[in-house]
């Protein structure tokens, strides 16, 4: 769905299903140098299971244009006044309306830092998070940054080569013919100059997640992880856990990119808390 | 020894990319899943799978366990984002075309193309309202002069046989990009091993899996592999990508698919309507071939580089086409296009025309005399007697092809075994040039 914030063209994926005011709702963040698309196997499944899905592209990221958001402050608030505006009554959207039902936040890498911002800047707001391939603080090392800055075609092999697990990075995908890891590099190579070094240093700089987790709370909070993710390694995990009270699910054989490494087990993880009696349309 | 963050190397992923040992029995080698269907476990599995809400296979025609391996490392060798293989390589061509050209639609391609391609595009497709304009893939100009409105690909060969044309696939894509087009590459006789086009600017690739992929002739098989870089929305001309399809749940292939967009569509309209599907058993014998590739490919070039120099000194051969002989036209683009070697397959001229050119082949007695190449046996044709030979000897130079003009598909035999069977077919051919010679002269004597 194409629309506009900020003046600038945002795009807004959905799952191909059309929104009600009755569903609850489920943000999808994608993380740095990505763009909706990783979710699109689970945007189309939760969207047609009971859900509106919102998986927009960032700015400056896929198919939306601005200029690109360079702390996690600033997307926190710029999804908040998308979500806004998508349910302003008096603004109509193609995909219909969103409703004042309960939102599930889920944000992968980078996007679960700006799910946690978020759920900090309005906790009453979200019912739950689900934070995929997130730690805290999420360190992004000199060589990675440095590379990104340049534009070197380093960066996009060290997220890449960190970003899968073994077994991913020999290929193994359930996806018919796709390989996860050539398709993620195609994905970083088509962000613009900059992109994904502001992505990266917004990441590296963001040290609001104690704040955030203390007006949130404990216990409205899942992380789910790879077992091989050495981008958002466990240490940083257990200590996010540890602010937001966390449940943690770790899938095997799983690498930072697990919606596209092992869909099927991702799925089942994000199942089970969307599950909740609590999401259940009337 | 120093050793940063790196990717499996192209040996590596041409013996494990795409397969981990069998979750179910431990089987190291890939199983042959030989079944049209998949069972669902529960009718909400059914359904996402229908919808592409979930990852699986439904029914063969479409996806199958066994061909999605070595879809997935053909992908991974030539760094693509995604392959879709098929029942042959030509099928493998015109699924690549019927994704983004519709009915109205046109085509800029090389004039030097694999006969069957050539016939697809001069006379098939123009059935369903496809036209082609055919141009020297030597003259990048050439493509950028043929471009229309309704253009809608560029296609081209990595090396064109019988001659070895090299394409400057840089500058052809550079050509193709400036217009919103992608370049289609039938890299069939140089495989990854010895070129990634990709890297070099090509949109999608394609390969007789049948050839060298494959290597040992006994599976037909073809396969596009989607670079994943081509921005199709941006060129503004395919709406097959960039709209809703409503042949399949609306989708917007773009929209969800991002860089695997044309894989996808490749796919759920290609494979599932036209039906050309690789047949799993195929896809298993095409595994076995493709893990030794990075070992074959380098053999079959230094063998056919040894008969290169041997022919081009050799009595009663006229002229040699192979980038490897430095009067060869794209002897410098050889040079950087293809520094692993300009591929096995390649043509001579014989001295004496169409009778020698007959002797030499009945001669042959290694080679195998067959329309086929890139088999690991090596192998010969003479078009002017076989392929061409309802063409008489001014209508064959028209096409490029002289009387004696040979082929060769050289392959994995000791070197020595091969140069030695060319030398007593060439003597053989001497003699028949040599009696036709005779003949003649004595004709023109007597008149």
């Amino acid at each position: 769905m194409n629309l506009e914030l900020d003046d600038a063209p945002v795009f807004v994926g959905t799952g191909h299903v059309d929104w009600s005011t009755t569903r609850p709702t489920l943000v999808l963040l994608h993380g740095a140098g990505m763009d909706r698309t990783v979710w699109v196997l689970l945007a189309r499944y939760f969207a047609r299971h009971g859900w509106n899905v919102v998986a927009p592209d960032w700015p400056a990221h896929g198919k939306s244009g601005g200029a690109v958001l360079t702390t996690i402050e600033a997307q926190a608030s710029w999804l908040w006044r998308l979500l806004d505006g998508l349910r302003d009554a008096d603004r109509s959207q193609e995909a219909g309306r969103l409703g004042d039902g309960p939102l599930v936040v889920a944000g992968h890498s980078m996007g679960a830092l700006a799910s946690v911002a978020m759920a900090g800047e309005r906790p009453d707001a979200i019912a739950r998070l689900l934070l995929l391939g997130a730690g805290y603080p999420m360190g992004v090392g000199a060589p990675l940054l440095d590379a990104a800055k340049a534009d070197e075609r380093a960066a996009v092999d060290m997220i890449t080569i960190f970003g899968h697990a073994h077994a991913s990075r020999l290929g193994r995908n359930t996806l018919a013919g796709i390989s996860v890891v050539n398709q993620a590099a195609a994905l970083i190579e088509r962000t613009a100059s900059g992109v994904l070094h502001a992505d990266l240093a917004a990441c590296n700089a963001w040290t609001g997640a104690e704040a955030a987790a203390k007006a949130f709370g404990a216990g409205r909070t899942t992380i789910i992880a790879g077992d091989e993710d050495r981008m958002t390694p466990s240490r940083g995990t257990t200590r996010l856990a540890g602010l937001l009270d966390a449940n943690v699910v770790t899938l095997d054989d799983c690498g930072h990119m697990m919606m596209s490494e092992q869909p099927e087990s991702t799925l089942r993880a994000m199942r089970a808390v969307l599950a909740d009696r609590a999401f259940r349309t009337p | 020894m120093m050793s940063g963050p790196r990717h499996p190397g192209f040996d590596t992923l041409a013996l494990h990319a795409g397969q981990q040992p069998d979750p179910t029995t431990g089987a190291r080698a890939t199983p042959i899943y030989q079944s049209t269907s998949f069972v669902f476990e529960d009718g909400d599995r059914a359904a996402s799978l229908f919808d592409v809400a979930r990852a699986g296979h439904v029914y063969s025609r479409i996806s199958n366990p066994t061909v999605a391996v070595l879809e997935e490392r053909v992908a991974a060798l030539e760094g693509g984002v995604a392959a879709v293989c098929a029942a042959s390589g030509m099928a493998a061509i015109h699924v690549a075309i019927a994704t983004i050209c519709s009915a109205g639609g046109h085509v800029v391609a090389s004039r030097s193309l694999y006969g069957g391609t050539h016939n697809l595009l001069s006379y098939t497709l123009p059935r369903f309202g496809v036209e082609t304009t055919f141009v020297d893939p030597t003259d990048p100009d050439a493509f950028a002069a043929a471009i229309r409105p309704e253009t809608r690909l560029v296609f081209a060969e990595s090396i064109a046989n019988p001659r070895c044309e090299v394409l400057d696939i840089p500058r052809v894509a550079a050509v193709a990009h400036a217009a919103g087009l992608p370049l289609v590459l039938d890299a069939t006789l140089t495989t990854p091993a010895l070129q990634q086009p990709i890297a070099l600017g090509a949109d999608i690739v394609l390969h007789s899996l049948t050839k060298f992929m494959g290597g040992h002739g006994v599976a037909v098989g073809g396969v596009l592999v989607d670079g994943g870089r081509f921005d199709w929305e941006a060129s503004g001309r395919f709406p097959e990508l960039s709209e809703p399809y409503a042949g399949f749940h609306g989708m917007d292939f773009v929209e969800e698919f991002g860089p695997a967009a044309y894989a996808m569509r490749a796919r759920k309209e290609g494979l599932r309507d036209f039906g050309a599907t690789l047949s799993p058993g195929n896809a298993f014998h095409l595994l076995q071939g493709l893990e030794t590739l990075p070992l074959r490919m380098p053999r079959h070039v230094s063998t056919a580089e040894a008969i290169v120099d041997f022919l081009a000194a050799a009595d009663g051969v006229d002229v040699v086409h192979h980038p490897r002989i430095p009067s060869h036209p794209d002897h410098a683009l050889a040079k950087a296009m293809l520094p692993k070697g300009a591929g096995a397959v390649f043509s001579f001229e014989l001295t004496g025309g169409r009778a020698a050119g007959n002797a030499f082949i009945d001669a042959l007695q290694l080679f195998s005399h067959l329309a086929n190449v890139g088999d690991a046996k090596s192998l010969v044709i003479h078009p002017a007697s076989t392929t061409h030979s309802r063409m008489d000897d001014a209508a064959l130079l028209d096409a490029g092809i002289s009387p004696g003009l040979v082929r060769l598909s050289v392959g994995l035999e000791d070197p020595a075994d091969l140069v030695d069977d060319l030398k007593q077919a060439l003597r053989r051919a001497l003699k028949v040039a040599g009696a036709a010679t005779s003949a003649q002269e004595t004709a023109s004597a007597t008149a």
